[in-house]
């Protein structure tokens, strides 16, 4: 027996009210020594449901009906609740998604890793000062500077990044011969995604310990895992090691799913956007569960349900594959009908005439004073202002994509509501025609308002949960009183994005994530905007639903002729859709330019940092791309650093840098710079 | 930390000031003459007039407020109507009593409603829980009055176990004991049923946390889960409601007290009030007052405690 976990014929069931649940069926897979294995899928593939069950972790209502979990030898599934019981956190442990409710918030650190160790030992041995010191040790470990000091702080004074550490901290600090890591970047920004995969990929040597990596990113699959395991409805569909999953996918699903990735490679082109959504697991079909979506289905697929071909790790779940049917398997889905419509050609006739400025921003800072309370106004208690948006000037012309790009809480979202004005600007003008709307009477204000609309982040919230989709999409004509011969009826404006008029009488939670994100975008398009602003348009999507929202963008801009402002802290994303690029940092733009200028000759540290952390989904880009290490993170807007602002992570300042914020310089047509140093930074001389 | 309790005395502060204007200014709008109920019906109106004036009944209320306030600063809670003594004496006498029973049928409250809390959400929807839950939403819905009278009809009337009239002599603690267990049982009976209800609910709620998962991912034990990881963040609301459910408390302590002939605050309200004695009214609805913002002032220092989130904000 060399694997360190396998997991043979896995059927799990969730009973709930409706019926029983089918979450997993006959999953199998196994863990080797040494290895990462990735597990990857969308939402609701039961990537999860496999971690928990692997410990018996399952919620009250989850049961495994079949199937051996074999850790080390050792029979899982009849192991004693104690037993097992031991085993947690000793031989196996786990890392979750969400650093910062996954830990306790009212103990403090130090207390909730000495517990974990007291759960386990009867008694201490070497006694309270050991275990202190081992505790300060595995903190060092894994990247929290001041251990000795910060062990008896509570997780709320961490910031994100250091709570996932502190994650990592308590699952190693065991030396388990397995790490159970259940999407430990996912809430985290481009730049700690990629530290967190750097710690991992060290500690997983320093630790000698085996992984079982889950996660959606195809990006940080192909960076970090050694074998990938896909699912799809609660099966495993195909399982090799990363390179070919990558290079040669085999079931159409993985097809789909790599081919509906946004990158800059495919700027231009549609994505695949996998039809239809994932089968309920209530009501599955008999066949195989990907026939509905499937483009090469065969009538065999919507009768019995294809095993699994293969052996050894390598293998796929799907008829084509069958040698007994002898189907020819040379098929792929990306080469299947995909228009590459031609987005260039706009950008062309766009470069031609220079298309007139529709929007521009000029000086606009936004600042949030603190609320002083009753007692801290009659003591005259400073205020402390957050300048989230500091100086910020940009212009977008009509017909043009700009993504807006940088981590969180670098002011992108301020800046959006204040060119909205849904947050009063501190000083500067937006200009929308000419217009400075900061300055204008209220009724023209109004009517150039409606010109502009907002795509919000998240694709429920932005929803009263109270009104149905048809009322929702009728409630901007009552607002601005807009004339019935005006109006786009519900129908057409469902049609526009791709809905069908079924949904107009539903309510938002009974839509899917897609849907309701296609119900923020038509509500959008309801006063006939010329500028849509859309902020993280696909997070909360799965892959491929992000897909058919960026497609859907991309049509609505060549019909509409609409122009975007894009938000996102998705570089890979920008790569697609953008024409121009603004990065942003502690509330200024650092560089601005063409998608290419930014892209292919960065001119600002931090803009070359961000795209060093992208995780490719292209597992030979691992190891190849030095991979420049953004230090540490963001600092708070109430206390920016002196002098430029990007000082404090800066692996090249200089004592000028302390001084003063270098302003935006232009180095070649269209592309902007504020950094002294930034024919260093393009030559690529960038100290490490 | 020693900002913020300052910054909450403050506040505290002009919540009481504020409390006395409205006390002093509303206990004039209680209907009736007191010199006429002082002096009885037949009293000569000269004599009411004299009265009225050496008591300062005829300065206009503005000036009377103030005079209540000042006389507040400087320790003065001014004369009963009837005995000319001193409020602050009865007061002084009332409020013992007064916190006693509060402080018996907290605990009581907690040392109950808490762990049958904790009970029904180790063990949701079992027949446990589910007897709990009628149990304590039965508790919730009998108003203290009726529970005080129930008691005293049975255990004191009708089984005649323990004599409860009368609040006994703090040089017997024992007997003074025995005196406060049944009014301090019916003041706490409806807490012990929300209290139950509440800590059930906030614990269940906890317990779905992510960070329970990793708890028991990590193996600790249920038992260190339940009663340590879980229940500390679930008390932090259950602290929030007890602070304000105190100004309950003491309404119910009127009943309780009036039942029950305990001599407290509550009885002396009731008293002034009904004998239209303003400044016994005033001064002992003040002390209440008081002792409300203090309950609140409590809760919120003991919320601090439990929730090192709201440290930090503050600072």
């Amino acid at each position: 027996m060399d694997s360190v976990l396998q997991v043979q014929g896995l059927d799990v069931v969730y009973h709930s009210h409706a019926g029983p649940l089918k979450a997993l069926h006959d999953v199998t897979f196994e863990v080797k020594p040494g290895e990462i294995v990735g597990l990857v899928g969308e939402s609701g593939c039961g990537k999860s449901t496999v971690a928990s069950a692997l410990l018996q972790l399952l919620p009250p209502n989850g049961e495994v009906t079949a199937g051996e979990v074999t850790f080390r030898g050792k029979n899982l599934r009849t192991l004693d609740a104690r037993s097992l019981r031991r085993m947690r956190g000793t031989e196996i442990a786990m890392i979750f998604q969400d650093p910062t409710t996954s830990l306790n918030p009212v103990f403090t650190v130090g207390r909730q890793l000495r517990d974990i160790r007291l759960a386990h030992a009867g008694s201490l041995q070497g006694g309270q000062q050991d275990l202190h010191r081992q505790i300060v040790e595995v903190l060092e470990r894994v990247g929290i500077p001041d251990a000795e000091e910060r062990i008896d702080q509570f997780p709320h004074e961490f910031s994100g990044g250091m709570r996932q550490r502190i994650m990592i901290a308590m699952a190693l600090m065991s030396k388990p011969g397995l790490l159970i890591a259940d999407e430990p970047t996912s809430s985290l920004d481009v730049t700690l995604e990629a530290q967190i995969i750097e710690l991992i990929r060290r500690l997983r040597y320093e630790y000698d310990t085996s992984l079982l990596f889950i996660s959606h990113d195809l990006g940080v699959i192909a960076q970090l895992c050694d074998r990938v395991a896909v699912m799809y409805a609660g099966r495993v569909v195909e399982q090799d090691d990363v390179f070919s999953i990558f290079e040669h996918p085999r079931h159409p699903y993985t097809q789909a799913l790599l081919a509906s990735v946004p990158l800059r490679r495919n700027r231009g082109q549609r994505l695949m956007a996998v039809p239809g959504r994932v089968p309920s697991l209530l009501d599955l079909p008999r066949g195989c569960k990907f026939v509905a979506r499937c483009s090469f289905a065969h009538p065999v697929c919507e009768q019995r349900e294809p095993g699994f071909f293969g052996t050894n790790g390598r293998g796929v779940r799907c008829h084509m594959y069958d040698p007994a049917l002898a189907y020819d398997a040379s098929f792929n889905v990306s080469a299947v009908s995909r228009p590459s419509e031609d987005k260039d050609h706009r950008l062309a006739t766009l470069g031609a005439e220079e298309p007139p400025v529709l929007l521009e921003v000029r000086d606009l800072s936004t600042h949030f004073s603190e609320d002083r309370n009753l007692v801290e106004c009659l003591l005259r208690r400073p205020i402390q202002a957050v300048r989230a948006v500091n100086n910020v000037s940009l212009k977008i012309r009509r017909g043009e994509t700009l993504g807006l790009v940088g981590e969180s809480g670098c002011g992108k979202t301020t800046l959006a509501r204040t060119v909205l004005g849904l947050l009063p600007a501190t000083a500067g003008q937006i200009l929308y025609n000419g217009r400075d709307m900061t300055s204008i009477p209220g009724a023209e204000f109004r009517r150039l308002r409606s010109r502009i609309q907002m795509i919000f982040q998240d694709p429920y919230s932005g929803l009263s949960p109270r009104l149905t989709v048809s009322y929702l999409l009728t409630e901007p004509y009552i607002i601005h009183r807009v004339p019935q011969a005006e109006r786009y009826t519900v129908g057409e404006l469902l049609s526009m994005v791709g809905l069908s008029e079924e949904l107009a009488n539903k309510y938002p939670h009974e839509l899917s994530g897609g849907q309701a994100r296609r119900v923020g975008v038509a509500r959008a398009l309801c006063l006939h905007p010329d500028f849509l602003i859309a902020d993280e348009p696909t997070s909360g999507l799965d892959v491929s639903v992000a897909a058919s929202v960026l497609n859907l963008l991309k049509d609505l801009a060549d019909r509409l002729d609409l122009t975007y402002l894009i938000i996102t802290h998705n570089l890979n994303l920008v790569g697609y859709v953008a024409d121009r690029v603004a990065v942003m940092y502690l509330g200024r733009i650092v560089e601005l330019g063409t998608t290419d200028q930014i892209f292919d000759s960065p001119a600002h540290p931090y803009t070359m940092a961000l795209l060093s952390a992208v995780s490719e989904p292209d597992p030979h880009q691992r190891g190849e791309t030095r991979r420049l290490l953004l230090k540490g993170e963001i600092p708070s807007a109430k206390n920016p650093p002196l002098g430029c602002c990007f000082v404090s992570r800066c692996t090249q300042r200089r004592d000028e840098c302390h001084a003063t914020m270098p302003g935006l310089q232009e180095i070649e047509p269209g592309h902007l710079v504020a950094c002294r140093d930034w024919e260093d930074v393009q030559r690529g001389s960038l100290i490490e | 930390m020693a900002y913020y309790i300052f910054k909450r005395l403050v506040m505290a502060l002009v919540v009481m000031l504020l409390a006395t204007v409205l006390l002093a200014s509303l206990a004039h709008l209680i209907p009736g003459d007191p010199v006429k109920l002082m002096l009885g019906p037949r009293a000569s109106e000269e004599m009411s007039a004299r009265v009225r004036t050496e008591m300062g009944l005829d300065d206009p209320i503005p000036v009377q407020v103030a005079n209540f306030v000042i006389g507040l600063l400087q320790g003065d809670l001014g004369r009963d109507f009837a005995t000319r003594s001193p409020v602050s004496n009865m007061i002084s006498a009332a409020l013992p009593h007064t916190v006693a029973l509060a402080v018996a049928s907290l605990g009581m409250a907690v040392l109950i409603g808490i762990p049958l809390g904790v009970i029904s959400a180790a063990r949701p929807s079992s027949w446990l829980d589910r007897t709990l839950g009628f149990l304590s939403v039965s508790l919730i819905t009998v108003p203290t009055y009726v529970s005080a009278l129930l008691l005293l009809l049975l255990f004191a009337v009708g089984l005649n176990l323990i004599s409860s009239i009368g609040a006994g002599d703090f040089s017997d603690p024992v007997g003074y004991g025995k005196q406060l267990l049944l009014p301090a049982t019916a003041l706490a009976l409806t807490w012990i049923g929300y209290l139950a209800r509440l800590v059930r609910t906030s614990l269940l709620e906890i317990l779905n946390q992510n960070y329970i998962r990793t708890a028991r991912a990590y193996g600790l034990r249920e038992r260190t889960i339940l009663f340590t990881y879980a229940l500390k963040n679930a008390l932090i609301p259950t602290v929030a409601v007890l602070g304000v459910g105190m100004g309950n408390l003491l309404g119910g302590a009127v009943f309780v007290e009036v039942i029950f002939t305990r001599p407290g605050l509550g009885s002396l309200i009731y008293r002034s009030i009904t004998q239209r004695n303003y400044p016994a009214a005033r001064g002992a609805i003040l002390v209440a007052a008081f002792l409300f913002v203090l309950a609140n002032l409590i809760a919120d220092m003991s919320y601090r405690y439990l929730d090192p989130r709201i440290r930090t904000w503050e600072s």
